[in-house]
């Protein structure tokens, strides 16, 4: 499951961050330095068109749990076909944890790459556990060993908060310890040395 | 025959508490991740899970539930 997650998540930055597979273009105003790179979804089913130059980082973007998404993105603005100098370029996309902890979630380098735009559509369906969930993602893209663009942005799934089986979880275990607290709270009863009788 | 003194000591149970406050602070990050909308990155997850595990030890050593020293005694007496 680990890899469907971890690709439906780099559909969604894709399409709401800007981060282009492999062909180098990346994301938008949520990126630094601004307009390094920009990148557009459109999520068909839910009709939601996110364009990476309209949010910051600290934004949430609340996308489908299950849609396709047309997406495209740009190094500096060039249209979708450009072709330039021959460059190698890599990036990644990868998942913030708590304490800073990053998870890469997919990497891309090409030691020659001509494209500085990209475009496609992806299907995804992403799991339950996630709905509700604010995942900041963030990614990078290098172009010929320097730094294009990075940036972050938070993603959380659509849905009923309830139908996530992971609150559940947490609300179940959070009863059972808080039990296990109180009984720990307790005071034991138990002989002193002096009760031994010998 | 001697005559049988008995001195009781009432106390909680600190590792269990530890234990338990640790994961209760974890369950509880995760019920707070789903419900409440903490981020999946912020700092507070861990600060609960230590926060939970201290606290755990702290009810633990000082055993606040059931009946205090004095009341122990006071039943044998009784």
């Amino acid at each position: 499951m680990r890899s469907a997650v971890a690709k439906a998540l780099t559909l969604l930055f894709l399409a709401v961050g800007g981060i282009a597979l492999a062909s180098g273009p990346a994301s938008a105003d949520v990126v630094s330095p601004p307009g390094g790179c920009s990148a557009i979804g459109d999520f068909t089913h839910a009709k939601l068109t996110v364009h990476s130059s309209a949010y910051v980082p600290s934004d949430v973007i609340v996308v489908p749990q299950v849609d396709v998404v047309q997406w495209s993105g740009h190094e500096h603005d060039k249209p979708i076909g450009y072709v330039g100098p021959k460059r190698p370029i890599a990036g990644a996309v990868r998942l913030v944890l708590p304490g800073s902890f990053d998870v890469s979630i997919w990497r891309w380098a090409e030691a020659e790459s001509t494209r500085y735009s990209n475009a496609g559509a992806e299907s995804y369906r992403l799991p339950s556990i996630l709905i509700g969930v604010k995942l900041k993602v963030n990614g990078f893209e290098e172009d010929a060993g320097r730094t294009v663009c990075s940036g972050s942005v938070f993603v959380e799934v659509a849905g009923s908060v309830f139908a996530n089986p992971l609150g559940w979880v947490g609300l179940a275990g959070s009863a059972l310890f808080l039990l296990g607290l109180v009984v720990a709270g307790f005071r034991k009863v138990r002989p002193a040395a002096d009760d031994v009788r010998p | 025959m001697a005559t049988r003194r008995v001195r009781r000591r009432a106390r909680g149970r600190p590792v269990l508490g530890g234990v338990c406050g640790l994961f209760f602070g974890f369950f509880l990050s995760i019920a707070l991740t789903v419900y409440a909308g903490i981020a999946l990155n912020s700092p507070l997850h861990i600060e609960l899970v230590a926060a939970g595990a201290v606290f755990g030890i702290a009810i633990g050593l000082v055993g606040p539930f059931g009946r205090s020293r004095g009341g122990a005694h006071a039943a044998r007496r009784g």
